[in-house]
Formats: C-alpha cells, sequence, structure tokens
C-alpha cells in the first residue's frame, strides 16, 4: 500500500464509526450516508497534506469535511439560518427551564429512547448535527464552531435551542403517557 | 446573584465551557440552590441519554473495505509516490514514556465504573457537587481547564496520537520493566481488581500551557478503559504553578487533587500530581478522587522504586 494511503488510514480510519454516526444521523439513509461517508474520506485524503494534526484534531477535521460535503449535497438553502438564530443567548438560555418544566429531571430515561431518538431526528438538520457532536461526539464549543463554521455564539444558540425543542417534545410525550415523575414541578 | 443571572453560566458549566472564577462562583450557587443544581444535572442528564441512546453505532465492515479501494484508486490516479509520503506533523515519541506506560498500568486491575443509576428521589444539589479537590484557586482551576483540553484534544486522535517509532532496546527495557514493576504493583496494598483492566493507546511528546500561558513539555500516555474512555499520564520537568499547589496526604505522599470547573459527580474528571525531586507527574482520568487516588497510588509507588524511568523522562524531555 502506497505510503500515503497508509498515512492517511492511520490517520483517519479510526474515526470511522464516528463520521458514519454523524453521516447516518445528518441524511437518516443508510445507502445516503454510506455514500456520503466516502466521499469524506475521498475529500480528506486529497486534502491530506494540508492537514495539520496537531493543530486540528483528526477527528473534527473529518466532520468539518462531512458537514461541508454534506450541505453542498442538499444545497444552500439548508444552510440558511432559521428564525431566532441570533436571539440573545440570556433570552434562551432562561427559556432552558423547559428542560426541567418541560419534563421532571427524574424522569425515568430507560421508558423514553424511542421517543429521545424521534425528537432528535426531528430537529432541523443544524439543530440536530450541533446536539449531536455535543452529546455523541463529545466535541467543544470552539470545535462545534469549526466542524459547522459558524460562530460560537452560533453554536451556543443552536444548542440550548435543540435540548428545549428535545425537551419540551420528552415532556409532553411523557405527560401524555403518565410517565412516574413527569408532573410538571 | 440570582438564579436568573447564573442562567447563562449554568449552561456553560454544564457543557465545560466554564472556567476560573465563574465556575467557582457558580459551584457556589449550586451548592445552595436544589432548582438550579437540578438544571446542570437534566442537562448533564440528557447528554448521557442521547450517548447511550444513539451513540453506539458501527461503520459496516464493507464501508471499510470500500473506502480502502476508493483511495487506492485516488493513489493510482496520482501515479508514483516521489518522495514519501507527508505524514502529519507529529512529535518524536520519548520511548522512556512508553516504558512509564507498560509501567505504570499493564499490570493494574484498578476501578469499578459505576453505572449510572436512576433514584427515586433524587438529592440534585449533592450530584452535582464538585470534585474533592485540594486547590480550586483561579491558578489550580485554570491549569486543570488546561490539562483537561490537553487530554481531550490528544484522546480525539485516538491511535493517531501515538509515534510508533520506539527503538527495540526501548522496548526490551519495557518488558523488563514491567514485569519487576508487576511483581511491586501487585503486592501494594492499595490495588483492587476490578472489572477492565485500561489498554495501552499511544504516547507522545505534548504540550501544556499553564496559567500564564507559559509552555511545557510533557511526555503524553494515553490508555483506553473498557468503555473507551481515555485516561492521561504525563510527565515533565516541575514548574511552579504546578509544585505550589495546595496537597493532600493519601498513604503518606503528598498529592495535589484538581478538577476542571466543570467537572462534577455526575460527570466527573480528577487530576491528580505530584512531583519527585525531579520530574512532576499527572494523571488524568474519567472518575471522582476517591477512584483516581485507586489508579495513582500503584504508579507512583512503580515509579519510586524503579529511578531510572524518571532518568529517562527528563533525558528524553531535554
Amino acid at each position: 500500500m502506497p505510503t500515503r494511503q497508509a498515512g492517511f488510514e492511520k490517520v483517519a480510519m479510526p474515526h470511522l464509526d464516528s463520521v458514519y454516526r454523524m453521516a447516518r444521523r445528518l441524511t437518516g439513509n443508510e445507502t445516503e450516508a454510506d455514500d456520503l461517508v466516502q466521499e469524506t474520506f475521498l475529500r480528506a485524503y486529497r486534502a491530506f497534506e494540508t492537514f495539520q494534526l496537531r493543530q486540528y484534531g483528526a477527528k473534527p477535521w473529518l466532520l468539518k469535511i462531512l458537514h461541508n460535503t454534506f450541505y453542498t449535497r442538499i444545497g444552500r438553502q439548508a444552510r440558511q439560518p432559521v428564525a431566532m438564530e441570533d436571539v440573545d443567548l440570556n433570552e434562551v438560555a432562561e427559556t432552558e427551564q423547559n428542560i426541567t418544566s418541560g419534563f421532571a429531571a427524574n424522569l425515568n430515561w430507560e421508558g423514553v429512547d424511542q421517543e429521545l431518538k424521534g425528537a432528535v431526528n426531528a430537529l432541523a438538520p443544524e439543530y440536530r448535527e450541533v446536539l449531536l457532536l455535543w452529546a455523541i461526539e463529545g466535541l467543544a464549543y470552539k470545535e462545534i464552531a469549526e466542524v459547522c463554521d459558524v460562530a460560537i455564539g452560533t453554536v451556543m444558540s443552536r444548542l440550548f435551542r435543540a435540548r428545549q425543542q428535545v425537551s419540551e417534545k420528552l415532556g409532553r410525550y411523557a405527560r401524555e403517557k403518565r410517565i412516574p415523575g413527569s408532573a410538571p414541578t | 446573584m440570582s438564579c436568573t443571572q447564573h442562567e447563562r453560566d449554568l449552561q456553560l458549566h454544564a457543557d465545560g465551557e466554564l472556567a476560573g472564577s465563574g465556575s467557582l462562583e457558580l459551584l457556589t450557587h449550586l451548592q445552595a440552590c436544589p432548582e438550579c443544581a437540578r438544571k446542570v444535572f437534566a442537562i448533564q442528564q440528557l447528554r448521557a441519554s442521547i450517548g447511550r441512546t444513539m451513540g453506539e453505532m458501527k461503520a459496516p465492515a464493507a464501508l471499510h473495505a470500500s473506502i480502502a479501494s476508493l483511495l487506492a484508486a485516488e493513489s493510482e490516479k496520482r501515479g508514483p509516490e516521489a518522495r514519501p509520503a507527508a505524514a502529519p506533523r507529529v512529535y518524536k515519541l520519548h520511548w522512556p514514556a512508553a516504558i512509564a506506560a507498560a509501567v505504570g498500568l499493564a499490570l493494574v486491575g484498578v476501578w469499578q465504573l459505576a453505572p449510572w443509576k436512576q433514584r427515586e428521589v433524587v438529592d440534585y444539589a449533592a450530584l452535582i457537587q464538585p470534585v474533592n479537590v485540594t486547590d480550586n484557586g483561579p491558578v489550580a482551576t485554570s491549569l486543570a481547564t488546561n490539562i483537561r483540553a490537553l487530554h481531550v484534544r490528544c484522546a480525539m486522535m485516538g491511535p493517531g496520537h501515538h509515534d510508533p517509532s520506539l527503538p527495540r532496546k526501548a522496548q526490551d527495557a519495557a518488558d523488563q520493566l514491567s514485569t519487576r514493576l508487576g511483581l511491586a504493583v501487585m503486592s501494594g496494598s492499595s490495588l483492587r481488581l476490578a472489572s477492565g483492566v485500561p489498554t495501552f493507546e499511544g504516547a507522545n511528546v505534548c504540550s501544556l500551557v499553564d496559567a500564564e500561558n507559559v509552555a511545557h513539555q510533557v511526555a503524553h500516555l494515553l490508555y483506553r478503559d473498557a468503555s473507551q474512555q481515555a485516561i492521561s499520564i504525563m510527565s515533565m520537568a516541575p514548574f511552579a504553578e504546578l509544585t505550589g499547589l495546595k496537597t493532600r496526604a493519601y498513604n503518606h505522599q503528598n498529592y495535589s487533587v484538581l478538577a476542571p470547573g466543570s467537572s462534577t459527580s455526575c460527570h466527573p474528571f480528577t487530576i491528580v500530581a505530584w512531583s519527585s525531586r525531579q520530574a512532576s507527574y499527572v494523571i488524568s482520568v474519567p472518575f471522582d478522587d476517591e477512584e483516581a487516588m485507586q489508579y495513582v497510588e500503584p504508579i507512583r509507588v512503580a515509579l519510586e522504586r524503579e529511578p531510572s524511568i524518571e532518568k529517562l523522562f527528563l533525558a528524553a524531555l531535554q
């Protein structure tokens, strides 16, 4: 195997699962996700000479390429911010109380896992992406901002909104199902 | 400050983005305000639930093969390589770090991961108690935040963090050392059998920035536990900020126990540091301080009984 390919695979392939997970969540489709991941790795391979491992970890780099590839495919319209994007962060933070009023923090999570998946998958792509980069891939705000090519403030507002929307949906579900501990407090 | 005024910091704290005096102020508030503590807990619980529910997906094996084929075709299109491939810039491995990796943890079976448990009545304020640190001053918290940032940055590289240029002689030395230290560790009273033993992932020389933005070279060893959580061992020449931290005694040895501002009993991250005359050691683990000490003690004992390792560290960092 050529040295360059071996070097690239050593750096990039350990992150295949993370890239695939995000691709599945963005596309919602196994075939499209496979295709998207292949194109991502091919683009990354072509750009390998310009990649500085020390400066920018491999995982955020690959996820950034995935992000750009995905949104290039679905067209620029999907990248337009939704309304209330630049809302004051303090205002957004105040509405976070829905997290605890929408469902009590002692809710039985085991029973709502499927509903949680549905709530996350129902988010707009830009909110879903930020939420998953935060919750599953464990990226910091700055890294999410790099991946999504937005300002840190935008990451924060999208994340706060995404959490709010998921929490509200789960709260409604829990109350409908009369799940113990879900009564508003 | 009122709860409303803390709202934004509460979000940042739950996400591990709040450091320094803001974090200390918020933690003080959280200890007195169950409602705010419950909000932090809810955010962290949401994160854990999403991770648990949606984080298990793995790429199909066929996809791996498809990518390899694509890359091979691309390589062929580019033609034969004129010179060796431009690998990403990594620092040269200082093999004593690898020795210490084998020495420190190869034979240590140390902790149990306590899975998160649901409780019917939840004391939220107690749940988000900070890690029991020895020093929570601004310098200590800032240094802890930087140590955690280095840990996370290197852990995210996965096996790519490792420099594989380990000389054969060093490997032989590491093997001999492991045997000797294995005996020492197994006889130590602090050793506790656990369900999972961490595996060595890689080692490299990295740069740690202190609270004054001064960079220090560290030999950084990374391990993974059974749940793929990363554990760091760093060794470095002592510097004032680190050696000046407050300490407490554990088994007749003084340690500094630190935590970044975001660390709580829900999402712990503990940093334990100590110094010999010539080197400082920093262990970073995603556990609380009690479990962290179970980890740290065997490592310290092993290093103490083999002074040659410390000499190798110091030589490597020059």
